[in-house]
């Protein structure tokens, strides 16, 4: 086995860990812990058998399985980008509520 | 209040001002106002410059006429206008109109208006500019955001950009702004069609001078709030 292989297992099993008790804890929602368990498996089965991804790339139409995991990583790595976004998008429509209500109590606190 | 050759205020009507560092028109834009007979909710949206103290001192000047909200950050037009409908309706408003505050409106436009919406002949009635009046950089820009809007809100309106709209309590009531920024003006168009408000477009005339033409929906803008709209999509 190779360096990589080692420390692909090593942290897909600390990551599963990991998230497993955040989830018991209620720090993070079922379908986060979905999605992590998702890439975290993906990464302990092709960190211990990565002549996997050569059954991939034979579906994918590409030359090599290295190409496929890259490919995945990248639209993977957009959606997250995407959800990412979003949240700022949220949690900036919150604040400018605050704003709003804010400027409406000032304004009838000083008329009172 | 007003003269014979204008149409007479019969409800209460509050003029939206949101304003953003507009220090140098603001006065002249409300006493333009309060001439003839409006109450006015002027919205410091966050400004850095002597807005704050221009919209105090026509508050204390004007009371009970002129009100003045701030907000402690700049938010966008849109969360500017969400104010405004919020306190013109908690002061009872049967009439809400956005005007804007860097002289760029003629308040002689609001005689074309009022009048629809207090005679219950529409719900929402904004404003259309002429655009053959307008720099050409405008005009194609302002001809691209109605196809967007178009595409975005299933809404074909001849000016979907125009600061100039008024609503009843009714409308007021219903909207649903999202848009934190200028999207909100598309927004409101596609607003009308979702809420199916009875909807009229009156003509408008337009000021440009160096400071206005500054302001409002520029080429940046415009991509913005394309990748605004496509974002709500694939939300």
């Amino acid at each position: 086995m190779l360096l990589y292989q080692i420390l692909g297992i090593i942290v897909s099993i600390l990551g599963l860990l990991f998230i497993t008790i955040q989830v018991r804890k209620e720090k993070l929602s079922g379908k986060i812990y979905g999605l992590g368990l998702l890439i975290l498996a993906f990464l302990l089965v092709f960190s211990s058998f990565p002549e996997f991804s050569m059954e991939l790339s034979f579906f994918s139409g590409l030359d090599r399985g290295l190409d496929v995991l890259i490919i995945i990583s990248i639209f993977g790595a957009y959606y997250l980008l995407f959800k990412l976004y979003n949240r700022y998008v949220d949690q900036k429509k919150r604040v400018n509520n605050l704003v709003s209500e804010l400027a409406i109590m000032n304004e009838k606190h000083e008329r009172d | 209040m007003t003269n014979n050759k204008h149409p007479t205020i019969k409800k209460k009507i509050y003029i939206i001002l949101p304003s953003y560092n507009e220090e140098k028109t603001l006065e002249e834009v409300v006493e333009e106002l309060v001439l003839r007979g409006f109450n006015i909710l002027i919205i410091d949206d966050g400004s850095s410059d002597n807005t704050s103290v221009i919209g105090q001192k026509l508050k204390n000047k004007y009371k009970n006429v002129v009100f003045y909200y701030r907000h402690m950050i700049n938010i966008g037009l849109g969360g500017a206008i969400k104010t405004g409908i919020k306190a013109g309706l908690e002061k009872g408003a049967d009439i809400l109109i956005t005007f804007d505050a860097d002289g760029q409106h003629n308040p002689d436009d609001l005689y074309n208006i009022y009048p629809p919406l207090q005679d219950d002949e529409a719900d929402v009635v904004i404003g259309a500019r002429n655009f053959q009046d307008m720099p050409t950089s405008r005009r194609y820009g302002n001809s691209l955001m109605n196809f967007v809007t178009f595409i975005f809100q299933g809404h074909s309106v001849k000016d979907s950009q125009s600061g100039l709209r008024g609503f009843n309590r009714y409308a007021a009531e219903s909207l649903n702004i999202n848009s934190p920024q200028y999207g909100v003006s598309s927004e409101i168009i596609g607003e009308i069609k979702r809420k199916n408000f009875r909807f009229k477009e009156v003509p408008m005339t337009t000021i440009y001078d160096e400071h206005t033409i500054q302001k409002g929906t520029n080429t940046m803008v415009g991509i913005k709030i394309v990748i605004e709209f496509l974002n709500n999509m694939f939300r």
